[in-house]
């Protein structure tokens, strides 16, 4: 309680300063501070129990008065709360309070930002390299993927992802339809549902729908488990038999998603083409055969080849972002939900990027 | 080192322990130094595997690969560096197996397997290739009192009955009283006691004494500056 204001303040510390009376106490000084006092006493004669929470009112008081310029004294401290002070280590928690936290210039953080992106764009090309060698060369000198966790991993990203890849396309080709169908028919056409639906599965929708969708559903899973791998050591354990962590690990997963990749996106343009189909004969009364021969006649093998050029290179781009975010992983058992995280969401952005990219080359081609 | 003897490698956390570990087996880089096997430099990849074929190393939870059984998990390194037939593959991991006296579980997943039984999988593993060298980090760490000393009675078993020689990191000190042969401790990343066991329970060092017996160097006066500065006296 504050026995006197202005230029010294007194203030006599209750008999048990705890969580309960922490608080005021630290409020009381602050007040005083505030009206003027340039010196603040506090008479711990009366102390009988004192905590943390009681220690910490004293040094915040203490850090106030300093900051206000005020003197702080602290009388009449028994023995026994000499001992808990001592045991809480107000000197350490006081001088690393006073340490001022070195902050690295602007330019130095744009630098180290700089450095660490160059720094992984370029182990992650490192990576694509190998996997394109693990996957493509070395299998003819007897080095490539092993062949068991390969069959796993395909059915894993492939065979487990057709349903949802199916169903998802179907869906967006019957509202492509339903969408365009709402238009065309002011022009009397119809029928060319069928071109839309079928050039922009093929050509766009059904490679970067199944991208999406794979980035989601595998590359959250590749990092989640080669995370894993790394913080069980099992990824060290292989280093040390001398085996290639490359090989063992990333080569199954890297061919598994550029075979399974294009297939699905095939699977895809069917589906899509399919649920534009169901609208065009069965919503706008177009003839099946019709509807079947236009769509044939709008396209082009380049279509379906530019689709599938792009499926592969989205599969290269998963593949490399999500064994680079699983085998890159520091820390603890907590990180492998954030290099999931950023296995997803990193990969997603560069495949649209590199859509645009490959929809931009292959517009000014044409 | 001495070929057969135990080596320990102990001292507080954050000594350099496990730093010292990962760079003899190659785990990482030395920033200054060089790691050497039979009088020659282990440098570039060529000789690092190698050097990696001619040792084995039991990880402190085993680092089993947990996609596959422990029986091929043991037969990983003579699959991948040997080109022995399958028979006799699967007679040399059986017999490996049963050293370690886990042949019942041979077909069991690692998840399946106790701490324990998981770490003495990871030494039938590192056995796998009859290894000179064998490295153990914390071999005892995180396991009951009675299956840390079936661990240490297994790698003094190794010991006498092969030619290999064995390098422990541990803060064990029921385990390096019991196994060691000479214990080197490590402080603040520098060498602090370098001899046998004996010489060491008895060595001067007062950081040494410190660790062995157990006993935290006291912090004083960890007040006074704080109550020197508020002028804080007694009643």
């Amino acid at each position: 309680m504050p026995l006197c204001g202005y230029a010294l303040a007194m203030i006599s510390l209750p008999a048990s300063l705890d969580r309960n009376s922490a608080v005021g106490l630290f409020e009381d000084v602050v007040g005083l501070l505030a009206g003027g006092a340039t010196r603040v006493e506090l008479d711990a004669g009366q102390v009988r129990h004192i905590d943390a929470f009681g220690a910490a009112a004293i040094l915040e008081a203490h850090g106030a008065a300093s900051q206000a310029g005020a003197e702080f004294r602290l009388r009449n401290v028994s023995s026994q709360t000499r001992e808990v002070l001592a045991l809480l280590r107000v000197d350490r928690v006081l001088s690393t309070s006073r340490e001022v936290p070195a902050k690295e210039p602007l330019l130095a953080r744009i630098g180290g930002w700089g450095f660490a992106l160059t720094h992984s764009a370029v182990q992650q090309a490192a990576l694509n390299v190998d996997g394109l060698f693990l996957t493509f060369i070395a299998p003819f000198r007897r080095k490539g993927p092993r062949v068991v966790q390969f069959i796993r991993q395909l059915n894993l990203i492939g065979t487990q992802a057709t349903g949802i890849v199916v169903l998802i396309s179907f869906l967006i080709g019957l509202i492509m339809a339903l969408q365009s169908a709402s238009q065309l028919r002011q022009f009397g056409a119809n029928i060319y549902v069928a071109d839309l639906v079928g050039i922009s599965m093929t050509r766009e929708l059904g490679p970067l729908l199944t991208a999406i969708i794979v980035a989601a559903r595998s590359g959250s899973s590749i990092a989640a488990e080669l995370g894993t791998m790394v913080v069980t050591e099992e990824v060290d354990a292989l280093r040390v038999m001398g085996l290639n962590p490359r090989r063992f690990l990333v080569a199954p997963r890297f061919a598994a998603m550029v075979l399974a990749l294009p297939c699905l996106a095939i699977l895809a343009d069917l589906a899509g083409i399919t649920g534009g189909f169901v609208v065009g004969v069965f919503g706008l009364d177009i003839g099946a055969n019709h509807y079947w021969n236009q769509t044939i006649t709008a396209l082009y093998t380049s279509d379906i080849l530019s689709g599938l050029v792009k499926s592969f290179v989205f599969a290269n781009v998963i593949a490399v972002v999500a064994c680079h975010c699983g085998l890159s992983l520091t820390g603890g058992p907590e990180q492998v939900g954030r290099a999931t995280t950023r296995a997803v969401v990193s990969s997603i952005i560069i495949v649209i990027l590199a859509d645009f990219f490959f929809t931009s080359i292959f517009y000014l081609l044409t | 080192m001495k070929t057969g003897e135990i080596f320990v490698i102990m001292g507080p956390s954050g000594c350099g322990k496990t730093t010292l570990l990962r760079t003899m087996t190659g785990l990482i880089e030395p920033l200054a130094g060089e790691v050497r096997y039979q009088g020659r430099v282990v440098k570039g990849q060529k000789a690092l595997d190698e050097y990696r074929r001619s040792f084995g190393m039991v990880f402190q939870q085993g680092a089993l690969l947990n996609s596959i059984s422990i029986m091929e998990n043991v037969a990983l390194p003579l699959r991948e560096h040997t080109d022995l037939p399958d028979w006799m593959i699967e007679r040399v991991v059986e017999m490996k197996l049963a050293q370690v006296g886990l042949l019942e579980a041979r077909n069991r997943k690692p998840m399946e397997l106790s701490g324990g039984m998981r770490k003495r999988a990871g030494i039938a593993r590192a056995l796998a290739l009859e290894p000179a060298l064998l490295y153990f980090d914390e071999p005892s760490g995180g396991l009951d009192p009675i299956t840390a000393d079936g661990i240490d009675n297994l790698i003094l078993s190794l010991t006498e009955s092969l030619p290999v020689t064995v390098i422990v990191v541990t803060h064990e000190l029921a385990s390096i009283f019991k196994i060691a042969d000479r214990v080197m401790m490590l402080r603040d990343g520098k060498i602090a006691v370098l001899s046998t066991r004996e010489e060491v329970k008895n060595a001067k060092d007062e950081g040494v004494q410190h660790f062995i017996h157990r006993r935290a160097p006291a912090e004083e006066g960890a007040a006074d500056a704080f109550l020197t500065e508020v002028g804080g006296g007694s009643e």
